[in-house]
């Protein structure tokens, strides 16, 4: 944009790189601020503490052991108190059978016995062999997994390669390993290799997965608002659809709609000046996700790849150079992404762009004037999200 | 020994193999700016830590990284989810608002009162334009060098540190310095 070439052009070569006349005014707050600069190197004695903690951490299966034995006996115990106190559940008690391993964990789920350190309710992954008829105990909420290639792995041990993965329980897989989760009967996940997913709720109200880092393709065939995937700066609702999700270890990812579309909503604990509104992702757009700042502004896939970086750049860092690119280079079938910027909190003069783009391919909607448009009344931006989304479905798709 | 003018990926790979020369190379290069981004969202007592805890995470993580040349905005997004984190961290524990935010970054370490009126002109404008500008003036980077690790076009990196000075000016003539 004109304003921003006309700012570089008043970029003093002081202020720029030092060069040039010194400029007294800053050249004192450089002074001023030089007694703060970060100084020293790497922490090394933080790191090595910290590899220390991490080891610990995933140590804890040479601990466990004994201390699942100890539990196992003591869970067994408990048992036969019950067998004897409740004749009634007897028939949900597992047998004391060379079979029953899978039972003993079972029981080690519902046993109250504090582990050391692992969660008092710790579940593992129960493997569904030859066996998984036994009916002793109601299987734990969870999904049944199967791998397509390699062995998955389950709170830290090895799952085998079908079974349930419980509600809280984290399901990994390798770099060689791919897994297929069930979603009761409406629809599957495939959790792609080097991924980390969890089970946080699985019932007739709401299916809801965790993806801690990974990737991961969801096809559902549901009633709106039934499955959810959290991460841990988004939360993608399904509104009928089938999309892709990869996000990194901090969050930081992207979600891409192959049908139908997902809503894509901030996660709650932001404060409500950093909170974006719900973004809707239709068939062919994308949304990065920002481990900071949530869901980025939807863009249809079909776009240069340099408009897709220059977005990114302003939805990651709010670089209003790259925001003024991306207007620039928006056409009349980008209404989705203009819709975005007008509705989100960039600098006003970028906003105005944005509609004057939308105003050149959609009239106005009643109760959207310019002026509250740009206020971002509620009601005003409600009203043109309701007129532009049929665009976003017939028309704009690619 | 890392060679001069190695690239952030070949330093990247290097630490990877465990070379922590290669580490103290990248931190060399990408903590000033880390520490800026630091400090423009978490009080400057936390700001080194912030940094630290980043690059910690960064030396774990590292082989998450996909791209090594991408190294410096991963290092500096952790950097900011960490000092974001803080804040809000800060906030459920019923610490200072957002309305206080530059008051509670200031509440630390900072060598004279004309120092602090200036950080605090300085944190008051835009997270584009403070941290920009702490970038440059106090962490001494100048335009290209923080177009480079920020990856930021220079382009924007002019714009920012033009637009956000003269921000900072008003702000500072106002309050009568």
């Amino acid at each position: 944009m004109n304003e921003s070439k006309n700012d570089s052009d008043d970029v003093t070569p002081y202020l720029w790189d030092r060069t040039g006349e010194v400029e007294p005014d800053i050249e004192q707050i450089e002074d001023l601020l030089a007694p703060m600069r970060l100084s020293g190197g790497v922490d090394w004695q933080r790191v090595d503490d910290a590899a220390v903690v991490v080891r610990a951490a995933k140590k804890p299966r040479s601990v466990v052991v004994p201390l699942f034995a100890a539990t196992l006996a003591i869970a067994a115990a408990f048992a036969s108190y019950l067998v004897a106190r409740e004749p009634t559940q007897v028939a949900e008690t597992p047998p004391a059978t060379p079979s029953s391993e899978r039972s003993a964990e079972a029981l080690v789920v519902k046993s109250a016995v504090p582990d050391n350190g692992v969660a008092p309710e710790r579940l593992t992954c129960a493997a569904l062999g030859s066996d998984s008829q036994w009916p002793a105990q109601p299987a734990p909420a969870g999904m049944r997994f199967r791998a397509a290639s390699g062995t998955p792995m389950c709170d830290g041990g090895t799952a085998g390669k079908d079974g349930l993965v419980p509600k809280g329980v984290w399901l990994e897989t390798d770099a060689a390993t791919s897994v297929t989760l069930d979603v009761a009967d409406i629809g599957h996940v495939d959790v792609a290799p080097g991924s980390r997913v969890r089970v946080v709720e699985t019932n007739d109200k709401e299916h809801r997965l965790e993806l801690g880092r990974g990737r991961l393709h969801a096809k559902i065939d549901a009633p709106p608002r039934l499955f959810f995937v959290d991460t841990k700066a988004a939360t993608a609702i399904d509104l009928g659809c089938e999309y892709e999700m990869e996000v990194d270890a901090e969050g930081a990812g992207v979600l891409k709609v192959k049908l139908g579309y997902v809503e894509l909503e901030p996660p709650t604990a932001a404060s409500p000046e950093e909170r974006r509104p719900p973004r809707l992702v239709p068939r062919g757009a994308e949304c990065i996700i920002d481990p900071t700042h949530g869901p980025g502004t939807p863009v249809w896939s079909r776009s240069p790849e340099s408009l897709r970086a220059d977005l990114a750049r302003f939805d990651r860092a709010g670089d209003a150079v790259a925001l003024a690119r991306v207007i620039d280079a928006l056409g009349p079938k980008d209404t989705l992404t203009l819709f975005y910027i007008v509705a989100s909190r960039a600098p006003e003069a970028e906003r105005a762009a944005a509609l004057g783009k939308l105003l050149a391919v959609q009239k106005a909607p009643a109760g959207a004037s310019r002026a509250r448009t740009l206020a971002l009344e509620r009601k005003a931006i409600q009203a043109w999200r309701e007129a532009l989304e049929p665009r976003w479905f017939p028309k704009e798709k690619p | 020994m890392n060679a001069p003018g190695a690239t952030v990926g070949e330093l990247v790979l290097r630490a990877r193999a465990g070379h922590r020369d290669a580490f103290d190379a990248l931190y060399r290069r990408f903590a000033g700016a880390a520490h800026a981004i630091a400090l423009s969202s978490a009080p400057a007592s936390e700001a080194h830590d912030i940094v630290q805890d980043a690059f910690v995470s960064g030396w774990s993580h590292l082989d998450e990284l996909r791209e090594p040349d991408a190294f410096g905005g991963w290092i500096l997004g952790i950097a900011r989810r960490r000092a974001v984190d803080f804040r809000r961290r800060q906030k459920r524990r019923g610490g200072p608002t957002d309305e206080l935010r530059e008051s509670s970054a200031i509440a630390a370490p900072i060598p004279t009162p004309e120092a602090k009126e200036a950080l605090s002109a300085i944190l008051a404008l835009s997270e584009t334009y403070r941290e920009t500008l702490l970038m440059r003036l106090m962490e001494g980077m100048s335009g290209p060098e923080i177009a480079d690790v920020t990856g930021m076009t220079p382009e924007s990196v002019r714009v920012n540190l033009c637009r956000g000075m003269k921000l900072l000016r008003e702000r500072l003539d106002g309050g009568a310095r």
